[in-house]
C-alpha cells in the first residue's frame, strides 16, 4: 500500500486523474474516447473548503464519482488521508470509504420516504455496526432536530429540513471529507442561508474538509477558501477565493463571472 | 401610463381540491401589467407565483379552479371566454415559455415541425413555403445559425440553451403582446442564461412585447425588471418598480429576501437567514402569513389577528404590512434577529 508524502493536514489529494470513456458506434465503428476528466490535480486540507465550479458537462460530476470510486479512474492517483485509494486492496478500501461522505443536491429524492428521520440517520451507523440511539440523537441535535421530530417521516418536513437530515446522515461515521454536490441549489433563497451557515458551523466544529460543487457562484464565494474552475475536463484556474473572483486569469473564468447577474438594479449593463 | 393595462388581475383566488377540503394556493392577488414592460413575479416555491400565471393562461390542472376575482386581458374578461375564444388568444396574443425546454418539446418531432405547428394552427392563410420561410426567420431571430439544417434536427440533437431558443422562437411566432416566461433559465448554466436573456430582450424589443418573468433569482430581477411583485404564501407581499423594491423594501419579507442574497460576502461573514420556514397553503396562519418569521410582528396582536391590506407608500409602490410605514423608517428593524443558526 502506498502512502503519499502528504502534509499531516491534507485530507484529499488528486494527482493527474484521468477518467476516459470509450464507446463504439455500431459493430464496425471506430472507438471514440471522451476525456470526461482530463488530468485533474488538487488537494484539500482539514478544515478547508475547495469550491469546484464549471458548467454542466464540464466533468464535475464525473470527477466526484471518480473520487468516490463509482468510476475506476483511467489513470492518476487519489489519496484520502494519505491512503492511495486506487492501489489499495479492496477490503482496506472499504474501511477507508466511510471517511468521505456525500451530501446530495435534491433532499426530496435522497431520503427514503418510508423511513423515519431517526432510522435515516441511524442507517449508516447500523450498516457499520456502530448504532447507538444516543449517537443518532446527538447527530440530529447538531442539525436542529428534536427527538420528537425524529419519529416523523421526511414528507412532513420542508426541503431545508430534509437537507439537514442529509447532512446529519453524512456526519454519522465521523468523516474527514464531505463532498457537497449542489447542497443548496434545490432550496429556496430564504432557506439557503440557514443551510450554508449550518455547513460553516459544522466545518469549524469538526475541522471537516469540504469539496463544494455548485453552479451558484455567490454561494461558492461565501463558503470556499479556494476555488477551482473546471472546463472541458481540465482545471483551468485554481486559487484563493478572492483572487479568482476579483482577479480572474483565465478567459473562461472571466466569462463565467461576467455572466452572473448582479442583484443591484443600479448596476445594469447599458442597453445595446 | 394612463392607458388601459394590457393585463389586469384583480383579487384572484385559486383553490385546489384536497382530501381535507379546498386549499387556497392563491389568495387575493392583484396586479397590472402594462404595454412593453418587464414585470417580474418573485417568490419562493409554494408562493403561488406559477399557479397565478397558469390561472391567467387558463392552464390550471383539473383539481384547481378560479374561486374568485377577475383576469382581464385588453379589457376582455378571460373567465367569460369560450375555449375557442381562449385558444385564439393563447399562442397568438399571449405566449408562454416554460422552465424546462427538455420536457416542453416533443422528442419524436423535428424542431422545425414543432415551430411550424404554431403557424399551422393560427395562420391558415400561409402556404407551406411561406411557413417554412417564417420558421427559418424565427430561428434566425433567436440567434440560431444554419437554420435550414437545424430545423430538420430533433430536440435531442440540440443543447439545453438551444432548445430554450426554440421555445422562444415558438412563443414569438405571432409577435404576442404578452410573453409569460416561467423560470426560463433556471435549468441552464449561467453563461447560457446570459445568452437567453439577451435573446429575450431582443425579440421583445423587436415585437414590442411585454414580458411577465417568474423567477426566484433576485440577480436576474435586478437586471431586467421594470416592475416587481413579491409573493409570499399565495398573497402579494409588496409591489413597486425595481428601484422601490431594491432601494426601499417595505415589507419585512422583501427586506429579508434581499438581505439573504450573498452577493460578494465571504466565509468570514455570516449569511443572513430569515428564521423559520414558509407555511404551506394548508397551514397558513391567521392574520399575516409572514408574522411567525417577522421582526415587526413579535408580540403584536394585529399581525396574527387580521390579514394586512396593501399600504400605499408611493405611486405604484405598496406593501401588505400593518406596519409598512414603520418599516420604511429603518431597514435594519425589518430583519428578524437571527444568525441563521438552527440550534
Amino acid at each position: 500500500m502506498t502512502i503519499s508524502t502528504a502534509r499531516p493536514d491534507e485530507v484529499l489529494r488528486l494527482e493527474d486523474v484521468h477518467m476516459h470513456f470509450t464507446s463504439r458506434r455500431g459493430p464496425f465503428g471506430k472507438p471514440k474516447t471522451v476525456k470526461a476528466v482530463d488530468g485533474v490535480s488538487l488537494h484539500i486540507d482539514r478544515g478547508e473548503t475547495l469550491g469546484l465550479v464549471g458548467e454542466s458537462g464540464c466533468g464535475k460530476s464525473t470527477l466526484v464519482r471518480t473520487i468516490l470510486g463509482l468510476h475506476t479512474a483511467t489513470s492518476g492517483r487519489i489519496y484520502l488521508d494519505g491512503w492511495d485509494l486506487l492501489r489499495m486492496p479492496k477490503p482496506e478500501r472499504r474501511r477507508a470509504r466511510p471517511r468521505m461522505q456525500v451530501v446530495f443536491q435534491d433532499p426530496y429524492t435522497a431520503l427514503d420516504p418510508r423511513m423515519t428521520i431517526h432510522d435515516l440517520v441511524a442507517e449508516p451507523l447500523r450498516i457499520n455496526g456502530r448504532y447507538s440511539g444516543a449517537r443518532v440523537d446527538e447527530l440530529l441535535d447538531q442539525v436542529g432536530f428534536t427527538r420528537e421530530m425524529a419519529k416523523r417521516k421526511p414528507a412532513e418536513f420542508s426541503g431545508g429540513q430534509r437537507q439537514r437530515v442529509g447532512i446529519a446522515r453524512s456526519l454519522a461515521l465521523n468523516p474527514d471529507l464531505l463532498i457537497l454536490d449542489e447542497p443548496v441549489s434545490a432550496l429556496d433563497v430564504s432557506i439557503q442561508a440557514q443551510v450554508i451557515n449550518l455547513l460553516g458551523d459544522l466545518q469549524k466544529e469538526h475541522r471537516l474538509a469540504y469539496l463544494f460543487i455548485a453552479h451558484d457562484l455567490s454561494v461558492v464565494r461565501h463558503l470556499s477558501d479556494r476555488v477551482a474552475v473546471m472546463y472541458a475536463g481540465k482545471l483551468v484556474e485554481e486559487g484563493a477565493v478572492d483572487d479568482v473572483f476579483d482577479r480572474p486569469q483565465h478567459v473562461y473564468t472571466r466569462t463565467l463571472l461576467a455572466a452572473v447577474p448582479r442583484p443591484d438594479p443600479h448596476l445594469r449593463p447599458a442597453l445595446t | 401610463m394612463a392607458q388601459q393595462p394590457l393585463l389586469k388581475v384583480e383579487d384572484l383566488v385559486v383553490e385546489f381540491d384536497s382530501t381535507s377540503g379546498p386549499v387556497r394556493a392563491v389568495d387575493g392577488v392583484s396586479f397590472e401589467v402594462h404595454e412593453e414592460e418587464v414585470f417580474c413575479i418573485v417568490g419562493e416555491s409554494g408562493s403561488g407565483k406559477s399557479v397565478t400565471m397558469l390561472a391567467v393562461m387558463g392552464l390550471l390542472p383539473e383539481n384547481a379552479r378560479i374561486a374568485g376575482g377577475s383576469i382581464t386581458f385588453r379589457g376582455r374578461d378571460m373567465a367569460s371566454l369560450t375555449v375557442s375564444e381562449l385558444n385564439a388568444i393563447r399562442g397568438r396574443d399571449v405566449a408562454m415559455v416554460f422552465q424546462d425546454p427538455m420536457t416542453s418539446l416533443n422528442p419524436v418531432r423535428r424542431v422545425g415541425w414543432q415551430i411550424d405547428e404554431m403557424l399551422r394552427i393560427h395562420r391558415k392563410d400561409l402556404s407551406r413555403t411561406q411557413r417554412a420561410d417564417r420558421v427559418h426567420e424565427l430561428l434566425r431571430s433567436v440567434g440560431v445559425a444554419d437554420v435550414e439544417e437545424k430545423a430538420r434536427a430533433f430536440p435531442h440533437q440540440w443543447s439545453g440553451g438551444m432548445r430554450q431558443r426554440a421555445m422562444i422562437a415558438m412563443a414569438m411566432a405571432h409577435s404576442p403582446a404578452l410573453l409569460v416566461a416561467d423560470e426560463p433559465t433556471t435549468a441552464l448554466d449561467v453563461t447560457v442564461q446570459a445568452e437567453i436573456m439577451k435573446v429575450l430582450a431582443e425579440v421583445r424589443r423587436e415585437n414590442r412585447t411585454s414580458m411577465i418573468l417568474i423567477t426566484h433569482d433576485l440577480g436576474l430581477v435586478a437586471q431586467v425588471a421594470d416592475r416587481i411583485v413579491v409573493m409570499y404564501s399565495g398573497r402579494v407581499a409588496e409591489q413597486g418598480d425595481v428601484f422601490d423594491i431594491f432601494d426601499r423594501p417595505s415589507h419585512p419579507y422583501t427586506a429579508g429576501l434581499l438581505a439573504s442574497v450573498l452577493g460578494e460576502s465571504s466565509k468570514a461573514d455570516r449569511a443572513y437567514a430569515i428564521p423559520g420556514n414558509p407555511p404551506s397553503p394548508q397551514n397558513r396562519p391567521p392574520g399575516c402569513a409572514f408574522s411567525a418569521r417577522c421582526a415587526l410582528a413579535q408580540g403584536r396582536d394585529m399581525c396574527t389577528g387580521s390579514v394586512p391590506v396593501p399600504v400605499q407608500l408611493a405611486t405604484g409602490h405598496s406593501a401588505a404590512c400593518h406596519f409598512a410605514h414603520e418599516a420604511t423608517a429603518s431597514n435594519s428593524a425589518l430583519l428578524a434577529v437571527s444568525d441563521g443558526s438552527v440550534r
